[in-house]
């Protein structure tokens, strides 16, 4: 375990040499790893699967599959709150000499809040749209990667999110697919108001 | 909006277009795009400390779909009510906005309007 967290701080530090040296990299790895731009893109990506597509059969399914990633980012973003509670990892600015490029967040860095929510919406689509989910996934490595870069994460804070995601998408797949009335119910109830 | 704009013309939800032509649609698409995406791709350069939590940034991004919904239905119907004729009693879904506007769609599931 020791020599994995150190293996972990390594490549922490090789990954933030990338940080400081040019402003204009700077100025994008801040702007791709913060809480708003891909966290908003990904969220907007679910709202163009709702209404975005023209076939109607794959339009019901990709309706289905923005409810279950939604549903699955909030049980995500709790289960990694209960982790939280027993778990708590200082985040690499505080530990080790990295160089900081945005705001120092004080709780646990493992694991990684942003990557469970991004990798939970990219495995949910996924399991059910490939193509769709390709996306999710490249938005959800993108938005990883430049945290780590800026300092924020570990790589196993990382990992630990994306496989906190997988499984929690796993798990809404499966109750989903045991309240199917009550999904259809309330895709009936949007199809009434031209809404689905 | 701007989303909203973009998957319509993809699914050709005429009824929710803001304008018929697909340049002009793509331009409005980008115009209303465009500024969101800059103040959150820089928001930690002007606020280097300033965060909202999670819980509330689900709220507000929920809030703000809804009226973006709901504008976008206003408008369209507004924009496109004569624009759209349809004379077939509409689909029992967001189908029906291929050929008519929000308004028009309601209106056609009146039991008084058949």
């Amino acid at each position: 375990m020791e020599a994995l967290i150190n293996i972990d701080k390594a490549i922490s530090l090789f990954l933030n040499t990338l940080a400081g040296r040019w402003v204009l990299l700077d100025e994008l790895i801040k702007g791709l790893a913060n809480d708003y731009f891909l966290m908003v893109g990904a969220s907007l990506g679910l709202l163009f699967l709702w209404f975005g597509t023209a076939e109607l059969r794959q339009r019901e399914i990709n309706q289905k599959l923005a409810l279950q990633a939604m549903a699955n980012l909030g049980i995500a973003t709790g289960l990694v709150a209960i982790i939280n509670e027993f778990i708590f990892r200082v985040r690499p600015f505080n530990e080790i000499a990295v160089t900081p490029l945005l705001y120092q967040p004080t709780d646990s860095s493992f694991p990684s809040n942003s990557a469970a929510i991004l990798f939970a919406i990219a495995f949910s689509v996924w399991f059910g749209n490939k193509k769709a989910g390709q996306v999710f996934f490249i938005i959800a490595i993108v938005h990883s990667f430049c945290r780590v870069v800026a300092g924020m994460y570990y790589p196993l804070d990382i990992l630990g999110g994306a496989a906190i995601g997988g499984a929690t998408a796993l798990f809404v797949r499966w109750l989903f697919a045991r309240m199917d009335f009550l999904i259809n119910l309330l895709l009936r109830m949007a199809k009434a108001v031209f809404l689905a | 909006m701007g989303f909203i704009q973009v998957a319509a013309a993809q699914s050709r939800l005429k009824g929710l277009l803001l304008s018929q032509k697909l340049v002009v649609n793509r331009i409005i698409a980008g115009g209303l795009i465009a500024p969101g995406a800059i103040i959150f791709f820089t928001w930690n350069h002007y606020n280097p400390v300033g965060i909202i939590e999670g819980s509330q940034q689900a709220g507000l991004f929920s809030l703000a779909t809804l009226a973006a919904i709901g504008v976008t239905a206003i408008l369209g119907s507004v924009l496109n009510h004569f624009r759209l004729k349809p004379s077939t009693p509409p689909a029992a879904c967001i189908e029906a906005l291929k050929d008519r506007t929000f308004f028009q769609a309601i209106l056609g599931r009146l039991p008084w309007k058949r």
